[in-house]
């Protein structure tokens, strides 16, 4: 006896294809959907003529701003997803479009002889030109500016905003602020002009020439050393070391306030030996003076597996810094601990004391250590 | 009337003998029940926490544990004496519980003063040992630096650790300020045709969820806290993009629900403070480190740093 079926077999084959397809085109028809929300989004938003590119015929450019030197045809979207090559015309999508607006103490740059205990304005726009495997910030700096951008922020917004949180700089962090240069430039010629601060946290893959025009209008840089080592930073920052020691050297030649962090990843460039030759390197090439943070890393993006950086690793590192003749050797992301204080390096006492970001006891007025005399470098006022 | 001041002063003497031994950190080893492993554990863990946090150096960690030894024989000269005093009371205590079952009212006046006298030889023994623990903090005070008094002194016990990676100084339970920012967020994209719904919503989860830690507010706190948080919702929602980017943080700070009893207890402790202070009173330094298991826990602490072997290096070719 047959069952007693309401539609025939072919019929149930066909209203199952039907589902089938549907199922098949609804991702990509989502996707779409997104993506044209997007555009018209992104046309709301201003985008500028970007600067360092060279003009290559047929519509393509050539990038300079950062050691890749890419080529792009029309449509393309750059590398550091900052720029885009609108008919032959290269332009940034950074342009007013931050994505993050926070206050933060100064030292979550991390400076240390940056007006301690002050706060900032700190600035952050999507996009990145390295791919580290660890990146603390990875939701932001994996995008476009204008996918992540919050709002329209001009360089008056940011002057109103320093007014009405009393911050007495601006601190371009999270992110990679050499690829958004028209911005920054812009809102840091302006501001300084009304005798605000403005401060770079970079990861120095930039070119020199356009560095070398940055450093015009910022007075302090914290650049992320990420490891003395070439493979690291190919196999996990996709990027190189030399342009980043170079970048090093050219922000020590126009005399600007630097800061370095070596944030230590456990098993990957944790090698004693290695810090040691960074050490010796920063020394010779930079001097003794020079403010280096040992930085602990925190299981993050594609190296979550990873444990995070034992205290006693940084420690050690630490010891390496100043047993090198570095003077003014911090701990980063490990507190409390004393790695976080100034200590004069002639009388040996803690001059500023430091719990994390926040300062708990200030002895050095204006630079000079309250106890002997000694003048510590550093912006104080 | 007499007999029954007498019986009060009995049940004092037991809790005053047997007490200042748990208050001065005698291991409790009569109870066996699980609850009070338990409870121990939880102690221990919350310990562990905080040490944990204070990223304590070797040589900080081999200081510690010296001082700690050496309260710990003082510890063990002062058991063995409470020992002695608390043998006799039971002695005492039971002659005089059989002597009321008896002779009832007409009991022996001399076995209730021994019995109060063996409690003042207790209550003095204590005092004794507890005017001896302050130099002990200090101790252990000029051990640590500022940073790490900074942390015990805001130190709240916890069972979980916070693992904030934007705040590495968070060794307790502490402010977390994402959860309300999100919410603050969620509410500024709230269509007008729904926000009164769904800022009220809002807000009774924020209840519930104090609630759950806390326990219940009163009508009264309730309808205070829900006042004060609607006007902050509503000035959220007011700002512009960039306005509520400069002061979300504020605005989460003052998003969360105050507990009054936080408030009274700050009062409390300064009159505490106010009333003994004649007395020796440990701080939370010297509480915390002072506590019997912190020893165990700074040995353990101690071994896993001397055994401390960085991970095999990656090969990068």
């Amino acid at each position: 006896m047959k069952p007693n079926i309401p539609i025939s077999r072919r019929e149930f084959f066909k209203q199952l294809g039907k589902i089938g397809f549907g199922i098949a085109t609804l991702p990509p028809a989502v996707v779409s959907l997104l993506e044209f929300h997007q555009s018209i989004r992104a046309e709301d938003k201003k985008f500028i003529e970007a600067l360092y590119y060279e003009k290559l015929g047929g519509g393509k450019i050539k990038c300079t701003l950062c050691p890749n030197f890419h080529i792009y045809k029309p449509g393309d979207v750059s590398f550091c997803f900052n720029r885009l090559n609108q008919n032959g015309i290269w332009v940034s999508s950074a342009y007013n479009n931050p994505c993050t607006i926070n206050i933060d103490p100064i030292e979550k740059g991390p400076f240390n002889h940056f007006l301690p205990g002050t706060n900032a304005l700190s600035i952050g726009v999507g996009g990145c030109n390295l791919r580290c495997l660890y990146c603390q910030n990875w939701q932001v700096a994996m995008q476009k500016p204008e996918r992540v951008a919050i709002c329209n922020f001009t360089k008056d917004d940011c002057a109103d905003a320093l007014l009405k949180k009393e911050c007495r700089t601006i601190c371009y962090t999270y992110t990679e602020p050499a690829m958004y240069p028209e911005y920054l430039k812009e809102v840091a010629g302006f501001t300084r002009k009304k005798g605000v601060y403005n401060v770079v946290c970079t990861a120095g893959f930039v070119n020199p020439e356009p560095l070398k025009d940055i450093c015009k209008v910022i007075d302090a840089f914290a650049v992320t050393l990420k490891a003395f080592n070439d493979k690291f930073y190919q196999k996990i920052c996709g990027q190189t070391l030399g342009p980043v020691l170079k970048s090093l050297e050219v922000i020590k030649n126009q005399k600007k306030h630097l800061e370095i962090i070596n944030l230590i990843v456990p098993s990957y460039n944790d090698d004693l030996e290695i810090i040691k030759q960074m050490c010796q390197w920063v020394k010779k090439t930079l001097g003794q003076d020079v403010v280096l943070h040992f930085g602990r890393f925190y299981p993050e993006y594609k190296l979550k597996s990873l444990p995070p950086t034992p205290a006693k690793t940084i420690e050690l590192a630490r010891q390496i810094g100043l047993d090198t003749g570095l003077k003014y050797v911090y701990t980063f992301n490990l507190a409390p601990h004393e790695g976080n204080y100034t200590f004069c390096p002639s009388c040996k006492e803690p001059v500023i004391k430091r719990l994390g970001f926040k300062v708990l006891e200030n002895n050095l007025p204006e630079g000079i250590c309250k106890f002997c005399g000694y003048k510590i470098p550093g912006v104080w006022k | 009337m007499k007999k029954v001041y007498l019986s009060i002063i009995i049940c004092l003497i037991t809790s005053g003998i047997f007490l200042p031994w748990g208050l001065s950190g005698a291991e409790n080893v009569v109870n066996e029940e699980p609850q009070v492993k338990v409870d121990n554990l939880r102690s221990e863990i919350s310990l562990i926490n905080l040490v944990n946090g204070l990223n304590l150096t070797e040589e900080q960690l081999n200081q510690l544990i010296s001082i700690l030894k050496e309260v710990q024989t003082l510890k063990e000269s002062y058991k063995e004496k409470g020992r002695t005093i608390a043998a006799e009371a039971v002695a005492a205590i039971s002659e005089y519980k059989q002597a009321l079952i008896e002779k009832g009212p007409d009991y022996p006046p001399k076995l209730g003063e021994k019995a109060y006298n063996l409690n003042e030889q207790g209550k003095h023994l204590r005092e004794k040992f507890e005017a001896e623990l302050p130099p002990f903090q200090e101790k252990i005070e000029a051990v640590l630096i500022e940073a790490q008094k900074e942390v015990i002194a805001t130190f709240k016990p916890c069972f979980l650790p916070p693992k904030s990676q934007r705040d590495p100084v968070r060794a307790g339970q502490a402010a977390d300020y994402e959860r309300a920012i999100n919410i603050l967020r969620k509410i500024r994209q709230i269509p007008q045709t729904v926000y009164e719904e769904k800022r009220k919503q809002t807000l009774e989860r924020q209840f519930k969820k104090f609630e759950e830690k806390h326990g219940k507010l009163t009508d009264e706190e309730k309808a205070k806290e829900e006042k004060r948080l609607f006007s902050i919702v509503d000035a959220a929602r007011a700002m512009d993009e960039d306005d509520f980017e400069l002061n979300k943080e504020d605005l989460a700070k003052e998003f969360e629900i105050k507990d009054k009893r936080e408030e009274l207890s700050k009062v409390l402790s300064i009159l505490t403070e106010y009333r003994n202070k004649n007395k020796p009173i440990l701080n939370k330094t010297g509480r915390f480190f002072l506590n019997p298991k912190m020893l165990g826990v700074l040995e353990a602490k101690l071994t896993v740093l001397k055994n401390f072997k960085p991970l095999p290096a990656k090969k990068l070719d």
